[in-house]
């Protein structure tokens, strides 16, 4: 699959977030932090989506989990970043402090 | 167990996903639901669909490739729609044109499968039905070998005890009876049947069991019935009384109501009491009577049963039968599966409902007439447009689209159209063209898109269309090469050798429709004048219950005004006649016999061939008179004087009477014999009268029969009468049935022409408007649109005139037995009609070329 370069969408950005955030992070998991955390809706299938994009660009890699009773014996797909994921947060994150920083009479409330 | 979610998405899911990604995504899946569960199980079931749906793309589609994923095609797809729309809403007169046809066209087809979908469910419905067959025998009568449905009476018990693989035999015959409750009488028809009847066909009751039918004195009806009787109470336990004859009267308890039956249902029954009734009804009526036929038997066998050594077995019974009468010599037995019996030709079949099957050939040829008039007129349309948007397809080219993708691009376009037409088809389908005809066949065809096999119908018939009315101009319109659309040198569409042939072949169609529904006017006034071959008008008929009071009766009535004789007979034209055998020489000849008296001829108003008919003398005991198609059947020289054999006796020919039509025009003529009979089992009472149809000799034979008869419904009426009205009015229906269809093809067919030459015309915009300038008057105008339609005009009549005399003449003789002459003034019509539709539309153009200003036309693109 092509992708727009190694930059990341929004979503994606949301999505590579919510990997790092979750204990467990999977399909659902990951869907409900973002509709709960950023409130915003998405669907699961775009959730899906999203994981299959980082997981091409590097930056997730996946496992299937343990059987489980809850949904109908079937396992999960469990994401969590790799080392170039979390290399990659990092920097758009400071990236985007660094950006910030520089708009002129822009009092961010946000500590260092 | 909590509710899972249904069973057909997941089956869905697994059809397209890819096999590594479906655990996880089902398992995502399940969970949402299982959580969203709590608010409620149907929005869990509609956010699992639409989930399932949104999963459904590229990335996920276990058909394409890793490199097909890349293309977004679906993308495409959405601008080809965009454009199709933008298209049709710049030609709205085109677009009206195009999906007025195709919708007419569908909503035509519509019927056509409603009813072929009907008929292929009657009687599908029985739960036993593969192991339930109906008992027919095959007989050969005037050298053609024809199937029936009346096996001999005895077989019936032979087969139930002789045979351990039959399990049930049911026996069924059919009297019409009057039924008296209270103080409503009328004639209906009770079926008697074997208690195993409504064991083995899938009848229901609403109220009762059907184990009362043991009983010899109760009686089902039909809820039909119970609504006539009884409104909506529960009739059970009211004795009603049935009228076999002013002698024999029994009490019956209604012990049953069915539930209301299927209408796609040839068994079904008013009144059903039990079989044994018949021996103790009728004196003569013997179980172990070989000669003795009944009216239908049904008999049920295990599931492996072989039905051909059933018949076999059946062999020695068939020489049983053939000794013991002379009448009928039966060839072989065969068992005909109860779900198959109604669509054979099963001669005699009183056991099944008359059903017609004959107008699904009709009804489907004209739904296609319909759909390939309106497909040519799409082709021929979308071909000239096509020409206008060259410059667009050059600019695709240029960029890089294929033909395939080009071809794809009008074909997606035609589909966008057919899809409205099908929406629109179906509304006025469903919603008019399908009651409308349900209305005149009487049953309900039950169309409904619940079915799933009615959309795989719209389904294909969308395909049809799109393929139909557009393979030819996406082909043609793809194959311009860049280089000649931009220097302007591309041809257009009008030398389109395509589209006049198009055209040639609607417009003989058109004339081919036209001259039939114009033969078919002709025949409805042919119909009605034509002779029946006696004085029918003058005549008039009651049938007698009781023989006792006959004479008394026939003296009265001769003593009449307005009366000028009255015969006796058994039979009657048109009423009741005798089934039977002649033998002449070698031949067996099945002929129409009538017992009757010697005014009758005179009453009736025969006109002799040669010889004399019958007077009242000993001799003319033993002489019969005969129709002209029973000389001709047997091909004798010099019939006067020769002896044939019926029912074991000669009979000499003493007259040849000219032949008649004693049943409707549908029913060809057949050989008929008139015999002499003395006055002990006289059923019929002709009268002749002074005028023709006189109302006041109705009157009086109504008021002398209640005189007579103050228990039985008034059983006569003129003869005029006695083909029934329902013959008549399905006449009428079949000529405004083919009128209309003239009409919407001559519709299709000027619109489809007008859009054409309204296209040449506005194509030709500049240079009329130089013609005008340059001073040309309305008639060199007019001569430069007609002209290139002249020659096709002139092509397609020479074709379409000898086309229509043949194929008309065809059709007129499948559909009617007896139908007017083929004559030139269909054909004359037609050509009429169709150059005067040429000459309109080609009118209306010129006036709007004269009334526009050139210089507007000049300045137009």
């Amino acid at each position: 699959m092509k992708t727009k370069g190694d930059f990341l969408g929004e979503f994606e950005e949301l999505i590579l977030i919510a990997v790092a955030s979750l204990e467990e992070a999977y399909g659902v998991s990951v869907m409900k932090y973002i509709q709960k955390e950023a409130d915003r809706s998405c669907n699961i299938s775009a959730v899906h989506e999203g994981l299959k994009r980082l997981a091409k660009k590097g930056l997730v890699d996946s496992k299937m989990g343990d059987a489980t009773n809850v949904r109908g014996g079937r396992r999960k797909r469990q994401f969590q970043l790799t080392a170039s994921g979390s290399q990659k947060l990092e920097d758009l994150i400071q990236m985007k402090l660094n950006l910030y920083r520089k708009v002129p009479n822009f009092n961010l409330k946000i500590s260092p | 167990m909590s509710p899972q979610p249904p069973r057909w998405l997941d089956r869905f899911l697994e059809w397209y996903c890819k096999p590594a990604l479906l655990e996880e995504i089902m398992g995502d899946l399940h969970e949402l639901y299982d959580e969203r569960l709590e608010s409620g199980e149907i929005k869990a079931k509609c956010l699992y669909a639409l989930d399932v749906l949104r999963f459904f793309k590229r990335s996920n589609l276990r058909f394409l490739t890793e490199k097909q994923t890349g293309q977004n095609s679906i993308f495409m797809f959405k601008t080809y729609l965009t454009i199709a729309f933008r298209n049709l809403k710049k030609n709205p007169l085109n677009t009206v044109i195009n999906v007025l046809g195709l919708s007419i066209a569908v909503a035509f087809g519509l019927r056509a499968y409603a009813y072929y979908q009907w008929i292929n469910r009657v009687d599908q419905f029985h739960a036993h039905k593969d192991t339930i067959s109906m008992l027919t025998y095959f007989s050969e009568k005037q050298g053609a070998s024809k199937q029936y449905g009346n096996p001999p009476l005895p077989i019936g018990q032979f087969l139930a005890e002789d045979f351990t693989e039959v399990q049930k035999v049911a026996r069924i015959e059919n009297e019409s009876v009057v039924v008296k409750h209270r103080d409503n009488v009328f004639y209906e028809q009770v079926r008697f049947a074997d208690p195993t009847y409504l064991d083995m066909l899938s009848f229901p009751l609403k109220w009762g069991t059907k184990e009362s039918l043991h009983d010899i004195n109760s009686i089902i009806i039909s809820e039909k019935m119970s609504e006539k009787y009884f409104r909506e109470n529960d009739p059970r336990g009211v004795t009603i009384e049935l009228v076999f004859s002013p002698e024999v009267k029994k009490a019956f308890v209604i012990t049953g109501v069915a539930a209301p039956f299927p209408s796609a249902s040839s068994m079904h029954f008013d009144f059903l009491a039990n079989f044994d009734n018949l021996q103790h009804i009728k004196p003569d009526y013997s179980l172990a009577n070989w000669s003795q036929l009944v009216d239908g038997m049904l008999i049920q066998t295990n599931k492996s049963t072989d039905l051909s050594s059933l018949e076999e077995a059946l062999e020695d019974q068939k020489a049983t039968f053939n000794d013991i009468q002379d009448e009928l010599t039966i060839s072989s037995f065969h068992f005909e599966p109860v779900g198959q019996a109604y669509r054979k030709d099963i001669q005699d079949r009183f056991s099944l409902s008359y059903l017609i099957d004959e107008p699904v050939i009709i009804l489907g040829t004209i739904a296609f007439f319909l759909l390939l008039l309106s497909c040519f007129n799409y082709a021929n349309i979308a071909i000239f447009t096509a020409t206008r948007r060259l410059k667009e397809i050059g600019l695709r080219k240029t960029l890089g689209a294929r033909r395939g993708m080009i071809i794809s691009q009008f074909l997606i376009e035609n589909l966008f159209v057919a899809a409205i037409t099908i929406f629109i088809g179906y509304v006025v389908g469903a919603g008019y063209i399908v009651p409308q005809f349900e209305q005149g066949i009487g049953v309900d065809l039950e169309l409904s898109l619940l079915n799933f096999q009615t959309w795989v119908f719209l389904i294909l018939i969308l395909l049809t269309i799109t393929v139909l009315s557009g393979i030819y101009p996406a082909l043609f319109v793809s194959k311009y090469e860049t280089s000649r659309i931009f220097r302007g040198n591309a041809s257009f569409g009008k030398k389109n050798v395509f589209t006049k042939i198009f055209l040639s072949i609607q417009l003989i169609l058109a004339a081919i429709t036209i001259t039939f529904s114009i033969m078919t006017i002709e025949n409805a006034a042919y119909t009605k004048d034509r002779s029946w071959g006696y004085d029918h008008e003058y005549v008039s008929y009651i049938s007698v219950p009781n023989a006792e009071k006959f004479e008394s009766l026939k003296f009265e009535l001769s003593k009449l005004p307005g009366v000028v004789s009255v015969a006796g007979s058994s039979h009657h034209l048109g009423k009741q006649h005798h089934a039977t055998t002649i033998e002449f020489e070698e031949q067996k000849l099945g002929t129409h016999l009538y017992d009757i008296d010697e005014m009758y001829f005179s009453v009736m108003g025969f006109e002799m061939h040669q010889g004399r008919s019958h007077q009242k003398n000993a001799t003319d005991a033993t002489s019969i008179v005969v129709n002209e198609a029973f000389v001709e059947a047997t091909a004798m020289a010099d019939p006067i004087g020769q002896e044939v054999k019926l029912e074991g006796s000669k009979y000499k020919i003493i007259g040849v009477v000219k032949d008649f039509h004693a049943y409707n025009f549908e029913k060809p003529i057949s050989p008929v014999v008139f015999r002499y009979m003395a006055a002990n089992n006289y059923h019929y009472l002709a009268i002749k009268g002074e005028r023709k149809s006189d109302p006041t000799i109705k009157k009086e034979l109504k008021s002398q029969w209640n005189r007579a008869f103050p228990e039985v419904p008034f059983q006569g009426g003129h003869q005029e009468q006695v083909w029934g009205n329902l013959y008549w009015s399905r006449l009428k229906e079949g000529q405004t049935f083919f009128m209309e269809i003239a009409f919407i093809s001559v519709l299709l067919v000027s619109l489809g022409l007008y859009g054409l030459v309204a296209l040449n015309v506005g194509g030709r915009t500049r240079e009329f408007s130089i013609r005008k300038v340059l001073g040309a008057e309305i008639r060199n105008i007019s001569k430069n649109v007609l002209r290139p339609y002249t020659t096709l005009y002139l092509a397609a009549l020479l074709i379409g005139i000898p086309t229509s005399y043949f194929f008309v003449d065809m059709a007129l003789g499948f559909i009617w037995t007896y139908h007017v002459p083929m004559n030139f003034d269909g054909i004359v019509a037609a050509s009429g009609i169709m150059i005067f539709m040429l000459l309109l539309v080609v009118l209306i153009q010129v006036s709007r070329v004269v009334k526009r200003n050139p210089v507007v036309g000049l300045r137009t693109e």
